[in-house]
């Protein structure tokens, strides 16, 4: 061969080389470029690892055939011109090996192969040592001192082709690596759901190790078991599958999870392992395993399981990056059952709240607003229309007419009746503690403030918040309140972030609002914020025909209670009942028929009629009541500019018929014109 | 909550219900009230309705419509026994 020719052709095997993607490539590339640069028969390249001197990877071929070099990997420099060379640095031609004293077991071995001369090179790049090059030929005094020259410059330029595809390989590793170590913490991050995440995290992991199964075990409530939660193998033969429980007494994964250590089985010996494992693996055709266990914060979580179907498969650089993989993945499962854990006492919250709202809803009965006058039916008429709406109700009643039921009424037929309805009766709660008690505060907003408090209006939040006796708020607190309903922004007391919530607001009072103003006791703007539906709910007075009816559901509802069977109410009784004028009106009612429960042992209903037929005690004498009617009516028909009927007139807002109101005009002698002056 | 349970005797079968007669359970008192009805053996079928503790407007009209198919019912309590005269009487002007 022409010199030029062979060092153009050295040039081109170099060049090779170092593209090579893998080590594949670059054997092959290595062998058959090589071949054009000069003739051999022979071909041992082997690496070093240049921390442990240990040899890491080599490639043989002898007459044209890829031979396995296992046997000779482990032979010391006594044995084998390969380890000598690389540790001498210094190159070895051996002319004839059928006279060679040293090296026994390699000369041995070339003879197999008829090689009887060989060239062995270091392969060197600068002061560092990479490994080493043995070229031979089938007949002695193969290499003269000129191809010898001319093969340690070529073992120079190989030597460089080599680091650069060693390299080239190690940052593609290193590259793969760190994208699995992304790939895992996506993961963590974007697959919560318990059973995907694993499943992704055992593939990413098989995939990147190049591994033929890669499972994840979890443990069990008793620790007793690992059960398979994840397993990606796709050439299983069905032997290991997901779902089962492996025992951690005595078995591989089992003793890598009590010990929180890293096992590596890398051959399978039957000796070393119980006959099921073994046969198991047989079967799959698995020969090399590694468990690590899956430690979080300290608390062992179960193992992470990899095999290959080679053996020797694991070496310490991948267990090594194995721990750092399994780390990830105890993060990811950490997560994963806070989540699930998280999940789960939320759909247990969710769950407490319905039952706790039937609860109410069953204590308070406010489905069943008893009654079926025209009065009570114009007020639910008014709460059907404005429930839909977010507007903010007012409702105005005496004392015991049912203002909550009606609010709750409301809420329960509005778009947020799957949220809550809170109540906050602002009369009940002293002065000092109310504007807490409404906005919430923050740990130390003031003495006695120990920890940090939500409000009732951030508990109302997406809901219904009910303030019952409005009229009873601070005039201090009121600017706040009025901010918060406007703006739907406030702070907690101590705090400086504003809060924003969407609360729909239902108040009600049974006091005069438009006095407390006049008198500076409310403030204006607000009354008018609230004043947007007003609802005026009537007492039972003005309802007579209601009481019958309220009467037999109060006596069902304690008779029950009570464990009393009642089947009647006397006539005279009930029609007695229906003359009471009910200053304390449904609330009086009710209680009134508790105490007559109690004091009944017939199967008629007892009543103490004495008390309220003592009517001097409580009872407005007929002249005060009737000039009570006769200012209640004047001033509804003073708001109405005198109109009686239609939606907008008195007897709509009184809730009672055009023809009720006619006649007690007539009989109070009122004129509706007189009334608008 | 809302009950719906089947009583056999040798005289009757009793379909009882508990609780809070309202929208959705309705529409179930109705299909266990067809389902009650078949293969009676000669004996009554009887709607109990000692444990409910509230009838809604949905409700009454159940119970109407059982009136119609000649129920018969067992009730305790002063308003549930005015209640059910109540439909007695809105069944027989509307029929």
């Amino acid at each position: 061969m022409v010199e030029e020719q062979r060092y153009v052709a050295l040039l081109r095997a170099a060049n090779a080389i170092a593209t090579s993607g893998d080590c594949d490539c670059a054997s092959n590339a290595l062998v058959e470029k090589l071949k054009e640069v000069t003739a051999f028969d022979f071909i041992h390249v082997a690496t070093f690892d240049k921390e442990t001197n240990r040899m890491c990877w080599s490639l043989l071929e002898a007459k044209g055939k890829r031979v396995e070099s296992a046997p000779l990997d482990d032979l010391s420099s006594e044995h084998s011109p390969i380890p000598w060379v690389y540790e001498t640095g210094q190159p070895l031609v051996t002319h004839d090996w059928g006279q060679e004293e040293r090296f026994r077991t390699y000369g041995l071995f070339l003879s197999n192969y008829g090689i009887a001369s060989t060239c062995t090179l270091p392969l060197v790049r600068g002061s560092r040592r990479l490994g080493v090059l043995s070229l031979g030929r089938s007949y002695p005094n193969g290499y003269d001192d000129e191809e010898v020259r001319f093969l340690t410059l070529a073992s120079e330029q190989i030597a460089l082709a080599i680091d650069a595809a060693v390299n080239l390989y190690i940052s593609q590793r290193v590259q793969e690596r760190l994208k699995l170590i992304l790939d895992l913490s996506n993961q963590v991050i974007s697959n919560l759901e318990f059973h995907d995440l694993l499943v992704a995290a055992s593939a990413s992991v098989r995939r990147v190790m190049h591994c033929d199964a890669a499972a994840i075990m979890l443990a069990d409530a008793e620790g007793t078991h690992l059960r398979v939660h994840a397993l990606d193998f796709p050439e299983s033969r069905g032997i290991f599958t997901e779902g089962v429980d492996i025992p951690i007494e005595g078995t591989m994964p089992g003793d890598s999870f009590k010990g929180g250590k890293p096992i590596v089985l890398n051959r399978l010996d039957p000796e070393e392992i119980p006959p099921e494992m073994y046969a198991k693996a047989i079967g799959e055709g698995l020969h090399s395993f590694c468990d690590i266990p899956l430690i979080s914060k300290s608390r062992m979580l179960g193992v992470l399981a990899v095999a290959k179907r080679e053996e020797n498969a694991f070496d310490d650089d991948e267990v090594a990056f194995l721990i750092q993989v399994a780390n990830q993945v105890a993060i990811a499962v950490e997560n994963a059952l806070a989540y699930g854990k998280i999940a789960e006492l939320t759909d247990r919250l969710a769950q407490e709240k319905l039952y706790l709202e039937e609860e109410i809803r069953g204590e308070m009965d406010f489905e069943g607003i008893v009654g079926q006058s025209s009065a009570l039916r114009h007020v639910l008429n008014l709460v059907e229309t404005v429930a839909p709406s977010d507007s903010t109700v007012l409702l105005l009643g005496e004392t015991g007419t049912g203002k909550e039921l009606i609010a709750r009424a409301i809420h329960d037929r509005s778009k947020r009746k799957d949220r809550t309805f809170v109540k906050l009766n602002c009369a009940a709660i002293p002065t000092g503690l109310l504007e807490s008690e409404l906005f919430g505060h923050e740990r130390g907003a003031f003495t006695g403030a120990i920890s940090q408090k939500i409000g009732r209006l951030e508990l109302a939040d997406q809901g219904s918040l009910f303030l019952d006796e409005v009229g009873d708020i601070p005039i201090e607190i009121q600017p706040k309140l009025l901010r918060a309903l406007q703006e739907k922004e406030f702070e907690r007391l101590g705090s400086t972030r504003t809060k924003h919530v969407n609360v729909r607001l239902v108040a009600a009072t049974n006091r005069d609002l438009e006095k407390m103003i006049a008198r500076r006791e409310f403030r204006e703007d607000l009354y008018y914020r609230l004043n947007v539906f007003p609802i005026r709910i009537p007492p039972l007075r003005e309802r007579p025909e209601d009481i019958p009816l309220l009467v037999r559901y109060f006596t069902q509802k304690y008779s029950r209670r009570m464990e009393k069977q009642i089947d009647s109410i006397p006539t005279a009784a009930m029609k007695q009942l229906g003359a009471w004028h009910w200053p304390g009106n449904i609330r009086e009612l009710e209680n009134f028929i508790e105490r007559s429960v109690i004091l009944t042992h017939t199967s008629a209903l007892q009543l103490p009629l004495g008390e309220i037929g003592s009517a001097g005690k409580s009872s407005p004498a007929p002249g005060q009541r009737e000039a009570r009617d006769r200012d209640e009516i004047t001033r509804i028909l003073k708001e109405t500019n005198g109109r009686v009927a239609g939606p907008q007139g008195a007897a709509a807002r009184m809730g009672i018929k055009r023809t009720t109101l006619i006649s007690r005009m007539k009989k109070l002698g009122i004129e509706p014109r007189t009334s608008t002056f | 909550m809302f009950r719906i349970s089947i009583v056999e005797e040798h005289n009757q079968r009793r379909l009882m219900l508990e609780g809070r007669l309202i929208r959705p359970w309705t529409e179930e008192v109705e299909n266990a009230w067809r389902t009650a009805g078949e293969d009676l053996q000669g004996r009554k079928l009887v709607v109990d309705l000692t444990n409910v503790t509230y009838i809604s407007a949905d409700g009454e009209t159940t119970l109407i419509k059982l009136m119609r198919d000649g129920a018969r019912f067992v009730c305790r309590g002063v308003l549930t026994k005015h209640v059910l005269k109540q439909l007695a009487r809105r069944c027989r002007c509307t029929s």
